[in-house]
């Protein structure tokens, strides 16, 4: 079996030996154990990649360009974060006799299974594999959502498989209408819809049709990303989903959202050139950044407020792509890369502050946590600068990518506009964290919350934070690599 | 030779006595099906036969205030129903009457034929007429142009509103295998359930106040009064399923009055008119009656199903 | 021969489309999506004769076995299981519904003018229902809101999309319609575990109560 196959495998078995039960440091250990071994393989097969060779199963199904390899190892990373963080989670509820069997079951065993669907995201190169494998993503989250059994976490759910499936549909259609669009082009089989063939046969494809197909799977697979207008899932998953499902969901899914998207993206643009999908993708991403505004503003709960967060940061990836530049698309890749680093801390570390008070609704914290909660406090201060792209650190570097492509091109006024909504989401954003950050303390009498302890999912979070500070003074040079790879496959050879 | 006159004349009395003479072994045998259907023995087929004789025998029971108006009723819309029977192609493909009009006159002579009856119904000033009557034309209004709209999806495929060539243009170019065949026809079977007063619209077999529509139209009937309303809405169904099967499946039907191509018409019409008999059995025994204030949205369902066999002709 | 089958199940399906939106009891929604999947099936299977693709008898045989016998049986011990057999009044009533459904068959048909294969003849027909049913589809979706109603409303947007790929493609590759086919009866279980940790937690499937989540 070769490496790519393993890379898919272990966590797969990971998720079986999690879902059967036994003790729980065994499942701790197993869990832990099969991410980092994950990890360690989805950074060997980018290794693979970068010394020359392109790792490929299942004939072409599975393939590794420059763009997989980038998000293969994103994903990887941060499914062990989750992993790591998620048992000191589960301990933290386990100790509140929070958790029943069920809970233990499902998210020993989904959490990995949601690392391996998304893992398998990446790395499919056929449209049909792809489509399958994001509805994998789909249904390994749900019931990590419905984790608690509250009202309101099946009422997230429900909305969420809703709007997800719906999403997936339009995806499938999209899927449809480009294989019909290259009919006749692509021969027969599971390889016609393998996105080499599709976008070498692109110049032929059969225009309205494939027209219709690239704004259908753009609607689609924007759905899964969580681009305003089809976002609405997102911030009622977040609130209710248990802080590990979240990150791998702000982060793995959104970048395997926006790795379907730039597939997409890629075909129309070999056919119909970028302005196409690319004024779409610019529309709709301009749109999440400025929808993310006032709903950040009168905010009355944490998660929702990263939530939006995350539909800012997807918003400008897609501005970045949209903007048809090379610049763009590398600041976009950045912005991935940057985002994928940066937000577990703060999903950590606001979760983290959401266990300690039972709830993470912004009043039912109330204010002055830094004295309650001084670790994860400061380290939320410190996501919080830096998901706010503000220098010295990473976020600020990409957003400046994007920015300076888009000014030096023809989209001034919509960068103009990305620029105003960036600043003011950076207010938002601080004057929020500032008030429960800071702020009166509430009466301690009233509610006594749980004393901070430096577990090991505050380890985690800290870990974190340190890789994230540390990537926006000195990226290391295979990760550069893959960058500048991805975004040679985006933008294609000249 | 015979003049054309009594040609068409003697025609029209056949095909009406026809009509007339089959209408309640179909009521029968629907009401025997429905009753095997419950693994119950039944009426005897003849039972329709029996029932109006009964009724016919009987001395006609007449409120004191009751004027001409109560008495007209029941046979202005017998004889409305009889009338329609000889606009409609049934054995061979020409409608003993067609040259008086189409479509539009058969609706209307059936139009007349309820306004009568719900009229009557209004005239002795009892509180269970005057509220069938108004449930009928409720749902007539919209049945009503569903009917038309329906009739006219077929026309559009012939270009004619007379029924007897609109048959025979449907047997010569055979059937049209058009989307809208279909939509018509499901449009069109609502509205013989919803016409006819049976189930998911109207139950036949009760008389619950709450529910009842048509039978609270001729409840203060008696004797051969009530004969003649039984008849004329057995004829009447008769004539909804005939239209139905000449309409969409012209198969079996004679173009030439000879006794081989007759008998066969004969066998292919009782056939088809059984097969959607049968149909209207099974709707009637697997739903369940639908509260009044919802008839209007099942009837608006084959209103927009006839309206789409319209229309898509033009897509 | 094969022109007048494949017409007369596409209208039939779009019918029964018409019916979903005419009326409320769950079973008759519930069998008239069974009655829809059948059609799709025998779509697929007199294109696999005509054709000659083998292939597409699988696709005909999975369609017919999951979405027209199974995902109705599951679908309708879980509303037994649950015991609420009535659409409530939708978000739009009957009437208006149906003319609004009126519109989108039109659009849907003037958008399947577009494509190659949808400009006359059969492939106008196919292509013209699948999107209408698509948008009725996405229409009972919104409007509708009963867990299983809304279910329902998803699996015909899921078979609109088969039938356009049936329509305008010779046939997705077959492991790609296993893959699908699996998620869809993989998304029914969720969804049918989903409405009962609904229903019992709210004691009603009326998924306009779930609304406390805004902002």
């Amino acid at each position: 079996m070769n490496l790519l196959l393993w890379t898919l495998t272990v966590p797969l078995l990971t998720a079986g030996i999690g879902g059967l039960g036994g003790p729980r440091s065994f499942k701790e250990l197993t869990m832990v154990g099969g991410l980092a071994l994950t990890f360690g393989l989805c950074l060997a097969t980018a290794g693979d990649f970068l010394a020359g060779s392109t790792p490929v199963a299942f004939g072409d199904a599975l393939r590794v360009d420059g763009l997989s390899a980038l998000v293969l190892v994103l994903c990887g990373f941060v499914g062990l974060l989750s992993g790591t963080y998620g048992v000191g989670y589960l301990r933290r509820n386990e100790r509140r006799g929070l958790v029943t069997p069920r809970m233990r079951r499902e998210f020993y065993g989904l959490i990995p299974a949601y690392v391996f669907a998304m893992l398998f995201v990446s790395v499919s190169n056929n449209l049909g594999v792809l489509w399958i494998a994001v509805e994998l993503t789909t249904l390994a989250s749900v019931f990590l959502i419905a984790f608690h059994d509250r009202d309101t976490s099946l009422e997230a759910a429900w909305k969420f498989l809703m709007l997800g499936s719906l999403g997936l549909g339009f995806a499938l259609l999209g899927t449809v209408l480009l294989f019909a669009a290259g009919q006749g082009h692509l021969g027969e089989g599971l390889a016609a819809l393998n996105w080499t063939r599709l976008v070498e046969a692109a110049p032929q494809m059969h225009p309205f049709t494939l027209r219709l197909g690239v704004v259908f799977a753009l609607i689609g697979y924007g759905t899964k990303a969580g681009l305003a207008p089809m976002h609405t899932w997102k911030p009622d998953a977040y609130r209710e989903a248990p802080s590990p499902a979240v990150v791998l969901m702000a982060v793995g899914m959104l970048n395997g959202a926006v790795y379907c998207i730039l597939r997409i993206h890629m075909i129309s643009k070999a056919a119909l050139g970028p302005e196409f999908s690319g004024g779409l993708l610019l529309t709709l991403g301009l749109l999440s950044v400025l929808i993310a505004v006032p709903f950040i503003l009168i905010q009355w709960n944490l998660k929702r407020l990263l939530a939006y967060s995350s539909i800012e940061h997807v918003g400008i990836m897609a501005v970045g792509v949209g903007l048809g530049a090379e610049a763009g698309v590398f600041g976009a890749l950045l912005h991935m890369t940057y985002h994928s680093l940066a937000k577990p801390v703060a999903l950590f570390s606001a979760g983290t502050l959401a266990q300690l008070h039972s709830s993470s609704d912004l009043d039912q914290i109330g204010g002055g946590t830094l004295g309650r909660a001084p670790v994860a406090s400061s380290l939320l201060v410190l996501s919080a600068v830096m998901i706010t792209g503000s220098p010295p650190f990473g976020l600020f570097f990409s957003e400046m990518t994007i920015l300076r492509a888009g000014f030096s091109g023809s989209h001034v006024t919509a960068t103009s506009i990305l620029l105003a909504a960036l600043v003011a989401l950076f207010c938002g954003v601080a004057y929020q964290v500032g008030r429960i950050v800071a702020g009166p303390s509430p009466d301690p009498a009233v509610k006594a919350p749980d004393p901070e302890r430096f577990d090991i999912a505050l380890a985690t979070t800290t870990v974190a934070a340190v890789v994230a500070v540390v990537s926006a003074f000195y990226l290391p040079a295979p990760l550069v690599a893959l960058i500048r790879a991805a975004t040679q496959v985006v933008w294609g050879t000249p | 030779m015979i003049p054309d006159a009594f040609l068409t004349i003697g025609a029209s009395l056949l095909q009406a006595g026809g009509m007339l003479a089959a209408a309640p072994l179909l009521r029968t045998a629907i009401k025997k099906m429905k009753a095997r259907l419950q693994n119950r023995q039944g009426p005897p087929l003849l039972q329709g036969y029996y029932d109006l004789a009964k009724l016919i025998r009987k001395e006609p029971v007449r409120s004191e205030t009751a004027s001409w108006v109560y008495v007209a009723g029941p046979r202005v819309y017998f004889a409305a129903a009889v009338a329609a029977t000889t606009l409609v192609p049934v054995l061979v493909a020409v409608a003993p009457l067609e040259a008086a009009g189409g479509i539009l006159l058969l609706v209307g002579t059936l139009a007349f034929g309820r306004f009568a009856l719900a009229t009557a119904a209004l005239d002795t000033g009892s509180p269970f007429g005057g509220m069938g009557a108004s449930r009928d034309m409720t749902i007539a209004a919209l049945a009503e142009p569903a009917l038309m709209l329906g009739l006219f999806a077929q026309a559009l495929a012939a270009g004619t509103m007379n029924l007897g060539v609109l048959v025979r243009a449907l047997v010569q170019q055979g059937p049209s295998w058009h989307p809208s065949d279909l939509l018509a026809f499901a449009g069109l079977f609502i509205i013989v359930i919803a016409e006819t007063g049976r189930i998911p619209v109207d139950n036949p077999a009760t008389h619950l106040e709450l529910t009842m529509i048509h039978e609270a139209m001729v409840l203060e009937y008696a004797g051969p009064d009530l004969a003649l309303v039984e008849w004329a809405s057995a004829v009447k169904e008769l004539l909804y399923l005939t239209l139905l099967v000449n309409l969409f499946m012209p198969v079996g039907i004679a173009t030439s009055v000879e006794t081989e191509a007759l008998f066969v018409a004969l066998m292919a019409w009782t056939g088809k008119v059984f097969l959607l008999a049968i149909a209207v059995t099974v709707v009637e025994s697997t739903n369940a009656k639908l509260r009044l204030f919802r008839v209007p949205e099942l009837v608006s369902v084959s209103l927009g199903l006839a309206f789409l066999a319209l229309a898509i002709r033009f897509l | 021969m094969t022109a007048n089958i494949l017409i007369f199940c596409a209208a039939g399906m779009l019918v029964t489309a018409y019916l979903m939106v005419g009326q409320k009891a769950l079973f008759t929604t519930i069998r008239l999506y069974g009655v829809q999947s059948l059609l799709l099936g025998i779509v697929a299977t007199t294109i696999a004769i005509a054709e000659s693709r083998p292939e597409l008898f699988v696709t005909a045989a999975l369609t017919v076995t999951l979405k027209a016998i199974l995902i109705p049986w599951f679908l309708m011990r879980t509303v037994d299981r649950i015991g609420i057999h009535r659409e409530i009044e939708p978000f739009l009533s009957v009437p208006a519904s149906l003319l609004v459904c009126l519109g989108l068959t039109v659009v849907g048909y003037r958008v399947s003018t577009g494509f190659q294969e949808g400009a006359r003849g059969v492939g106008h027909h196919l292509i013209g229902v699948a999107l209408s049913l698509l948008l009725i589809g996405l229409f009972l979706m919104v409007t509708r809101k009963k867990a299983i109603t809304q279910i329902l409303a998803l699996l015909t947007v899921e078979n609109a999309v088969f039938l356009v790929a049936l329509g305008v493609t010779s046939g997705m590759p077959l492991i790609v319609e296993l893959g699908i086919s699996f998620d869809v009866i993989l998304a029914v279980l969720v969804l049918g575990v989903l409405v009962r940790r609904i229903v019992g937690r709210f004691e009603s499937m009326d998924v306009s109560r779930l609304s406390k989540l805004k902002g």
